[in-house]
């Protein structure tokens, strides 16, 4: 645990030192404050306000930002040797890899914090549904969580981060398009069966409409839990590849 | 310094590698979750086997390696690791799904059932099926909607079960059920076998309310053909099955969609051999009829209503000699004098709150304090009567038979008395015998001894198929059918709606800006801010 919390302080000083997390935050932060206000000039009068607006987008921006967040984490460190010197270091493999998810994580969480200035604004203004909102918030939360697993696997399975960056994306967007398999496969088992295996599949019908099903919870965090254990077995077989 | 990408022949095989891997792992998944070959397990297969193909012809060494040497102990430990801990997910995702575990979090609590519809699901004894007809395009909606059926399964411990049916697939059982769109809902009793009784299915209206909708079919599943409502045929009446816009199929259709039974009656020829009404009968309707009644009749409706029976009157302006409920006509009188209600000889001019003509009368005020007036209102769902006639109650009413007015017409409308002219040349103008308004016309009286209820609207056209659909005409109708049979006794609650009535959203353009300069411009400006503070203090570092 020790050695988790090492590596986490480690990669989250480096987050905060550089100018490219603040530009992602930045970046996102325009992106869904645009969307926020072409919604409320849509909502003014017509109808009451969505309470899952921006998770619903952010659902969507992670299939993007979980890769650059993340492509970098064992990539780089494979690429300029450092991972062997880590690997000498005295903590597990285990440890690096949580360590540098639970970082990437925090940081996700800190710019998801940023977008709740959306919902203070809402609740300055109208009577937004708040059991609904923090549903949505929580189910992207977990959502986050699990896209940002599957961007440190593939940064572990390779040493380029821009390969580590589009395998990731290419994977998180199949998953994401679990919300049109119905319109891709005409078997309705089958399509049904994909979408119970896809990430929004467990969002749009749950968390986003402000329920919390203990399926979903177990459904993200297996997610997490399996392509952090791929991702640990992977830097493990650099001891014996 | 820019640095060459280079992928090699064997990193592009053990892609393959993991791509085939993957590919074996879903279809060993699909084969334990669908039980057997499937479609999906066929194309994971495929997948996982070409996956091993190219990794062996693309990194023949690697792949041997894999097979034989260390790296095989190595990563079969991690292999089945993997597997295990897959299997632990996957286990304690459907032992979580079976245990349907949810915490609604909506304001309106959406997705948890109220009360009123537990006491109505208490009452469900018989298997019922929702069955709803979902394309693979409402995947997504269909989750949406299965949650909360659902909990209509676990709330009856499994005497109502859901079915999910693709249209596109099954278009023969959609053409049974009489599919009309994609996401539909239909509620049928289930027979011993299994199958479904398909002379039970109603299909479930679809509106915000998504529990007032399902709960509302369900206790008219409930009720399905206790109540029987007899439409008196023997003097000119409207027609029940008349389809056209005179006729009165639209609220024959709606009753039956109800779950209530109609029957023709024949009032005549029953009271010429001294019979009675049936004793199933939960309301006996009169629409408009031509003639008026004799003693044998009135004997009939007399004793069905001593033992506790319903009346639905509709009585039009009419200008022949033996007029139904004509003034001093026998029925008229039998009326008064024992429930304190009649009809005057007597045409509603309404030249403020009427439409084209002032004989159209809109209803100006409405008492919305009985049952039958509850959802009307004169506002929102006026009720439009053409050619109403003026009705009258009684101020002194019989014992036990306390009497009300539901809609009335305006001060400033009167009632025309002399009909002959107005059938003849269709003029009228308010003179000294004309009555002055308000007048009443629609009005009801309940004998709390026996349990005789009596509904008195002056208009048969409300209910016609051409004019029902206007204003709050159908609602006057139903509502009135439902006092009469106890049908609202049983299956009125109020569940929340769908949506929770969260208000609209009202700001002014200028706080619009503000919002858009704070959440647009300044909030992404200050993080830049940050991250160029932090950039400069790192250079200078």
């Amino acid at each position: 645990m020790n050695g988790t919390w090492v590596v986490f302080r480690r990669e989250v000083g480096q987050y905060f030192a550089s100018p490219i997390a603040y530009l992602i935050a930045a970046a996102l932060l325009l992106v869904t404050g645009l969307y926020f206000n072409a919604d409320l000039t849509f909502s003014v009068g017509t109808k009451p306000a969505e309470p899952a607006l921006i998770p619903l987008l952010l659902s969507f921006a992670m299939v993007f930002c979980a890769p650059l967040l993340t492509m970098r984490l064992l990539a780089e460190e494979r690429r300029e040797g450092t991972l062997e010197l880590l690997l000498t270091a005295p903590v597990s493999d285990g440890a690096i890899v949580l360590g540098k998810f639970l970082s990437a994580w925090f940081y996700y969480t800190i710019l998801l914090a940023l977008t709740f200035i959306y919902q203070i604004i809402l609740v300055s203004i109208t009577q937004p549904d708040m059991g609904h909102t923090m549903a949505a918030y929580i189910g992207i939360w977990l959502y986050g969580g699990a896209t940002l697993a599957v961007g440190i696997l593939f940064s572990a399975i390779t040493e380029n981060q821009i390969v580590a960056a589009f395998l990731s994306i290419a994977l998180l967007f199949i998953l994401w398009m679990g919300e049109l398999i119905g319109q891709i496969i005409t078997n309705l088992e089958l399509a049904e069966v994909v979408r119970q295996l896809t990430l929004i599949g467990h969002f749009t019908s749950s968390f986003a409409v402000g329920l919390i099903r203990a399926e979903d919870i177990a459904y993200y965090a297996g997610i997490t839990a399996l392509m952090l254990f791929i991702a640990i077995r992977v830097v493990e077989s650099n001891r014996w590849r | 310094m820019n640095k060459q990408i280079i992928i090699r022949q064997t990193q592009v095989g053990q892609w393959f590698g993991y791509a085939g891997g993957a590919g074996l792992m879903a279809a060993l998944v699909g084969f334990i979750a669908q039980s057997g070959l499937t479609e999906f397990v066929g194309i994971a297969l495929t997948i996982g086997l070409i996956g091993l193909f190219f990794w062996a012809a693309l990194a023949p060494a690697d792949f041997r390696a894999f097979v034989s040497g260390r790296q095989m102990r190595y990563s079969t430990g991690a292999v089945f690791g993997t597997l295990l801990l897959l299997g632990v997910v996957a286990l304690t995702y459907v032992i979580l799904q079976r245990a349907v575990i949810t915490l609604d979090m909506t304001e309106g609590q959406r997705f948890s059932l109220s009360t009123e519809t537990r006491a109505v699901l208490n009452r469900v004894v018989y298997p019922m099926r929702i069955t709803g007809f979902y394309s693979p395009r409402l995947l997504s909606q269909r989750e949406i909607d299965d949650q909360f059926f659902r909990l209509y399964e676990v709330e009856t411990d499994g005497l109502i079960t859901r079915e999910y049916i693709d249209p596109e697939q099954q278009p023969a059982l959609a053409q049974r059920y009489s599919v009309t769109f994609d996401g539909e809902i239909f509620l049928s009793y289930v027979n011993a076998d299994g199958s479904t009784d398909f002379s039970t299915t109603t299909r479930v209206p679809i509106s915000e309310s998504q529990e007032r909708d399902m709960t509302g079919a369900i206790a008219r599943q409930l009720i399905s053909g206790t109540l029987t409502v007899y439409f008196e045929r023997s003097h000119g009446e409207r027609d029940p099955l008349d389809s056209t816009q005179e006729g009165m199929s639209g609220i024959n259709g709606g009753i039956q969609e109800s779950g209530l039974i109609t029957q023709p009656f024949d009032l005549q020829q029953v009271a010429s051999v001294g019979g009675d009404l049936p004793t199933d009968a939960s309301a006996f309707i009169l629409a408009r009829p031509l003639t008026d009644f004799s003693d044998s009749e009135i004997a009939v409706i007399d004793r069905y209503l001593k033992r506790g029976g319903a009346l639905f009157i509709m009585s039009d302006v009419l200008f022949n000699a033996d007029a139904f409920l004509r003034q001093d006509g026998k029925f008229n009188q039998f009326l008064w004098n024992n429930y304190g209600l009649r009809a005057l000889d007597a045409a509603i001019v309404d030249p403020v709150s009427s439409q084209d003509t002032p004989l159209d009368i809109v209803s100006a005020a409405v008492y919305t304090d009985s049952a039958i007036a509850a959802r009307l209102d004169s506002g929102d769902t006026p009720t439009l009567f053409r050619l109403a006639r003026a009705v009258e109650i009684s101020s002194n009413p019989p014992a036990n038979t306390p009497n009300g007015r539901i809609v009335l017409s305006s001060p400033q409308s009167y009632g025309e008395t002399n009909l002959k002219q107005l059938g003849e040349t269709n003029t009228y103008a308010f003179d000294p015998e004309d009555i002055q308004g308000p007048l009443t016309s629609v009005a009801w009286a309940y004998n709390q001894k026996t349990g005789a209820k009596i509904l008195l609207v002056g208009d048969s056209d409300f209910a016609t198929n051409g004019q029902v659909l206007t204003g709050g005409n159908s609602i006057l109708f139903t509502d009135g059918v439902a006092w009469l049979t106890g049908y609202g006794d049983q299956i009125n609650y109020a569940p929340q709606a769908y949506r929770t009535g969260l208000p609209l959203m009202f700001v002014t353009g200028q706080t619009l800006d503000a919002i858009a300069f704070v959440t647009v411009i300044l909030m992404p400006g200050l993080v830049l801010l940050t991250g160029f503070i932090v950039w400069t203090r790192r250079i200078r570092a």
